[in-house]
C-alpha cells in the first residue's frame, strides 16, 4: 500500500519542474503583458482635434434656400437651409475615401475633388465613385437661441435612400 | 615607396586591424573576405553565373544601396527638418530654398524612394525569372515580400512628412483604407458587432486621432526614420544570410 506522500509525488510536480515552469511561465507572462501594453500605447486617451459640439450661429443668419459653406475648413460641415425653412446639417467627408467635398454654389453640387464624386444639395450622390449619399450630423439649438451641431450624433447616408426621409430627426425646423 | 608600403603594413598597429597577408593567395582573398565585417555577407566563393550581370541584373544590391542612399540622405534631411503641424512644411520649402545643396538633398532622397520601389520590382522579376523562388530558397522569396510591404510603407510614411495637401489627402485616402479591415476596422466585417469606432480601430491606432493631424504627422515621422528602417535592416540581414546559405545567389544547386 502506498503512503499519502507517495501517491501525491506522482501528482505533484518536482521542485525542479515547478520552479522551470514558473521561471517560465513569468517570463511568458511578461511578454504577453509587454505586448498588450505596447499595443494599448498607441491609442492615445487625450485628442487635440476640433470638438464634437459647437456652434454655428443664430437661424436669421441663413437664407432660405442657400448652402452655408462657411464652417467648411474649421469642421468640414455645411449647414443647408432648405426653401421651407428647416435646417440640416450635412458633412463634408466624401463617403468614398474621405476627401473633403467642396461646395460648388455656381453647379449646385458637392464636389470631391479627390476623385471626383458629385452629390446634389440635399448630399444626395449621383456621379463619381461615392457609393452612398454624405452623412449628415445632428443639428439643435441652444437656450440663446443658436444653432449647435452634434458630429458624435450620426445620420449615415444610405445608398439609394434619402436622408429627410430615413432620418426625419435630421432636419431643424426653427 | 614600396618600403613605405612595407613599413606600414608590418607595424602592429596595421597588423592589429587587418589580419591577413597581401600576397595574392586563395587562402588570402578568402580572408580578406572573412575578416571584414562589411564583406562578412559576401560569401568567400561564388559561382561563375553569381558574377554575370547578364544573369542577376545586381538589382538586389542595387535596391540595397539605394537603402543606403537614403538612409544618408535621410539622416542629412532630418536635421533640418521638424515633425509638426507649424513648422513642417516651411521646413521642407527651407531644404529647397536656403540649405546648401539642400535641395539637391531633397531630390536624390525621393529620387532614390523611387527607384527604390522599382529596382525591388525588377528584382522579383528576375528572381522569378531564373526561378530562384524554389526550394531550397523559397522561404527567402517570403523574407523578399516582407521587404516588398516594407518598402512600400517607407514610401507611403515619407508621402506625408512634407505636410503638403498631396501627402495629407494620400493619407487621408490611405489610412481610410484600413477602416475596412475586418474586425479591426470600424467599417469592416464583423467591426460593428466587435465595437470598433473611429475612437479605437486600426486608423485609429496608425493616425493617433480620428483623422489626420499632428499626431498622425509625428506617427509617420517615427515610422518612417526609425521604425520601419529598424525592422527593414532585421529583415535584410536574414535576406542575405539566406543568399548564402540556402545555395548562394541564384545559380543551379
Amino acid at each position: 500500500m502506498k503512503g499519502i506522500f507517495e501517491s501525491l509525488e506522482e501528482i505533484l510536480l518536482s521542485r525542479r519542474d515547478f520552479l522551470v515552469k514558473l521561471g517560465w511561465g513569468g517570463i511568458i507572462s511578461f511578454l504577453i503583458g509587454s505586448a498588450i501594453a505596447t499595443v494599448k500605447f498607441f491609442f492615445p486617451r487625450v485628442l487635440f482635434e476640433s470638438p464634437a459640439r459647437f456652434t454655428v450661429g443664430k437661424p436669421e443668419d441663413y437664407s432660405f434656400g442657400k448652402v452655408n459653406a462657411s464652417y467648411k475648413d474649421s469642421h468640414r460641415i455645411c449647414v443647408v437651409r432648405k426653401e421651407d425653412g428647416s435646417f440640416f446639417c450635412v458633412s463634408l467627408i466624401c463617403t468614398h475615401l474621405g476627401c473633403t467635398a467642396n461646395w460648388k454654389p455656381s453647379e449646385g453640387i458637392f464636389h470631391c475633388p479627390c476623385h471626383g464624386s458629385k452629390f446634389d444639395r440635399m448630399g444626395i450622390n449621383f456621379a463619381g465613385p461615392a457609393p452612398r449619399p454624405l452623412d449628415r450630423f445632428k443639428l439643435d439649438h441652444t437656450p440663446e437661441g443658436e444653432l449647435i451641431v452634434d458630429k458624435s450624433v450620426i445620420y449615415k447616408g444610405i445608398f439609394g435612400m434619402n436622408s429627410d426621409v430615413i432620418y426625419p430627426q435630421s432636419l431643424l425646423k426653427v | 615607396m614600396r618600403n613605405i608600403f612595407k613599413y606600414i603594413t608590418e607595424t602592429q598597429l596595421w597588423k592589429s586591424i587587418f589580419r591577413h597577408d597581401y600576397e595574392d593567395t586563395p587562402r588570402n582573398r578568402a580572408l580578406q573576405i572573412l575578416g571584414n565585417v562589411f564583406l562578412h555577407l559576401h560569401p568567400a566563393r561564388i559561382t561563375r553565373l553569381g558574377v554575370k550581370l547578364k544573369h542577376t541584373w545586381c538589382m538586389g544590391g542595387i535596391t540595397f544601396f539605394l537603402f543606403i542612399i537614403l538612409t544618408v540622405t535621410g539622416v542629412l534631411l532630418m536635421f533640418y527638418y521638424r515633425p509638426t503641424v507649424a513648422d513642417a512644411y516651411w521646413d521642407m520649402k527651407d531644404l529647397e530654398f536656403t540649405v546648401r545643396f539642400g535641395l539637391l538633398l531633397r531630390n536624390i532622397h525621393r529620387w532614390a524612394g523611387h527607384l527604390m520601389v522599382i529596382t525591388i520590382m525588377l528584382h522579383m522579376f528576375r528572381v522569378f525569372m531564373t526561378g530562384s523562388y524554389k526550394p531550397p530558397r523559397e522561404f527567402n522569396w517570403v523574407l523578399g515580400v516582407v521587404l516588398l510591404v516594407l518598402t512600400l510603407l517607407l514610401s507611403f510614411t515619407g508621402y506625408l512628412l512634407p505636410w503638403d495637401q498631396l501627402g495629407f489627402w494620400a493619407i487621408t485616402v490611405g489610412t481610410n483604407m484600413a477602416r475596412a479591415a475586418p474586425v479591426i476596422g470600424h467599417e469592416g466585417p464583423l467591426g460593428e458587432i466587435i465595437g470598433t469606432t473611429v475612437y479605437n480601430d486600426l486608423r485609429f491606432a496608425l493616425l493617433g486621432g480620428s483623422q489626420v493631424g499632428a499626431n498622425a504627422l509625428l506617427r509617420a515621422y517615427v515610422w518612417h526614420c526609425i521604425g520601419i528602417p529598424i525592422i527593414a535592416i532585421v529583415f535584410m540581414a536574414v535576406h542575405f544570410w539566406r543568399v548564402r546559405k540556402d545555395g548562394g545567389i541564384s545559380g543551379p544547386l
